[in-house]
């Protein structure tokens, strides 16, 4: 009980581990400021960097790749297609990431080490099948 | 004939001092939401709302639609947060200001106060059970429960201060003017110095309790009561709620500090006349900071909340009991 208190009261003179994300305050008028933000005369403060070994936006490589499909069949929700490209041999993956759970087993089974976990994080979208949420 | 102008100069002045209390206890009791905010905010180590969020709250609840259940008994339900807010600032226009006792002195004392404190739960209680909701009723019957609870600590704390005071021989003992200029830590051994300890740990304790804040806000208990009693209140009448939740905190940390604090800074630092009076003002209000963070802040971030019969045996049972041995020791340190 004791050790809480002095962690907590030692907390008060650390660091905030957020910061004040897009701009100093919440702005009145979003568009606005981003529009403004493209202007050059507001500032974005940058997200909180992420921290080790984060899982973000899984990064794929594509020449690396020798489609053996084990990733297709570890995904547990069923991100991950396997298909041949027209013209070539070799069976490549497409990853939707609208699906994918971030759970990263993709990773650890690859053989070639093909898949890795990007930073990235802001995946919010409309549309399930943008161009951004799907790897390939 | 004098009797009569003599009562109406008394009536006028009240009148623009419970004006002027209000201001400052409404005005300072936000900011002391606000900074309570910002440093439970930094010990969880997030930067937390600006100071100035309390207000735009505030002024965010005013704007809004004051919904009356359709259970509820309206005249109740909407006459329980200006009781709340009222009785607040009446307790507040009767504790001293720094060493600035007020004319209301004469008219009640420590005691009255320790009866005063119970009528913005009482009215919250009201409220709730006025509300017609199942979740209102379960809250106000938790803050009777808690309300009953912490009685047996502060009647202790009150009857210690009075009878240091009267033991050594100072007229009116439970009076806050005799208070604040007789310091009890000047009147008591080392013994005592111990038992005043305790009494101190023991008002820290109740003031969360009496504030309903974790680890004691099992009243309102957001998670599984979705705020309990002020789970119906909306608008108008959950910001008359709101601000007195900050005129409480400001009256209980007043009163702390006008008990166990009483020591101005003026004499320490050799400034007097007028910019020492206002050097000790500014200190107090320090000294309420100060005594908020402790008490309040700090016990809120760092505690996960009681259920409602932890809190009435940890009131009734281990809290009164400490504070009665703080009693004992007093009682042996004046030699009763």
């Amino acid at each position: 009980m004791g050790n809480m208190l002095i962690d907590v009261f030692l907390q008060f003179f650390r660091k905030p581990a957020t910061n004040k994300f897009p701009v100093k305050y919440t702005p009145k008028d979003v568009t606005g400021t981003m529009k403004l933000v493209q202007e050059g005369k507001v500032s974005i403060v940058p997200p909180v960097s992420v921290p080790e070994n984060f899982r973000g936006k899984i990064a794929y490589d594509r020449d690396k790749c020798i489609g053996c499909g084990l990733c297709a069949n570890v995904c547990p929700s069923k991100a991950i297609e396997l298909y041949t490209p027209e013209g070539e041999k070799k069976k490549k993956i497409r990853i939707y990431v609208a699906s994918c759970t971030f759970c990263s087993q993709c990773n650890d089974i690859c053989p070639v080490n093909a898949l890795s976990m990007s930073e990235e994080f802001l995946l919010a979208d409309t549309d399930k099948f943008s161009k951004n949420l799907i790897v390939d | 004939m004098n009797d009569i102008t003599s009562l109406l100069e008394t009536s006028s002045w009240i009148v623009i001092w419970a004006i002027l209390i209000s201001i400052y206890g409404i005005l300072f009791g936000l900011v002391l939401k606000g900074i309570d905010r910002k440093v439970a905010a930094r010990m969880q180590t997030r930067i937390g709302p600006p100071l100035r969020q309390p207000f735009w709250d505030v002024k965010k609840l005013f704007l809004k639609e004051n919904i009356v259940p359709k259970d509820a008994v309206p005249w109740v339900f909407n006459s329980a947060p200006v009781v709340a807010l009222a009785s607040s600032l009446l307790v507040l226009m009767y504790l001293p200001f720094a060493k600035e006792t007020t004319f209301m002195d004469k008219y009640g004392d420590l005691v009255l106060i320790l009866y005063l404190l119970i009528i913005p739960a009482l009215s919250m209680v009201v409220g709730g059970f006025a509300s017609g909701a199942p979740y209102s009723t379960v809250g106000a019957q938790r803050e009777m429960v808690s309300m009953m609870s912490y009685e047996l600590p502060l009647a202790t704390i009150v009857i210690s201060v009075g009878w240091i005071l009267s033991n050594n021989g100072i007229v009116n003992a439970f009076a806050l003017s005799s208070i604040v200029n007789n310091p009890i830590w000047d009147h008591v051994g080392i013994v005592g110095a111990g038992g005043l300890i305790i009494l101190l740990f023991s008002l820290m304790a109740v003031t969360p309790g009496e504030l309903s804040k974790i680890p004691f806000d099992a009243p309102e208990a957001e998670t599984e009561l979705g705020g309990g009693i002020l789970a119906e209140y909306s608008g108008r009448n959950l910001a008359m709620f709101y601000i007195a939740d900050g005129v409480k905190t400001l009256v209980l940390s007043s009163l702390a500090v006008a008990i166990f604090f009483p020591y101005g800074i003026s004499n320490f630092i050799g400034i007097t006349g007028d910019i020492g009076r206002i050097a000790d003002i500014i200190f107090f209000l320090v000294k309420i900071e100060i005594f908020m963070f402790v008490s309040v802040s700090m016990v809120r971030v760092a505690f996960a909340r009681l259920k409602i019969n932890q809190i009435s045996s940890l009131y009734w049972v281990k809290l009164g009991f400490v504070s009665l041995v703080g009693l004992t020791l007093i009682l042996i340190d004046g030699g009763f």
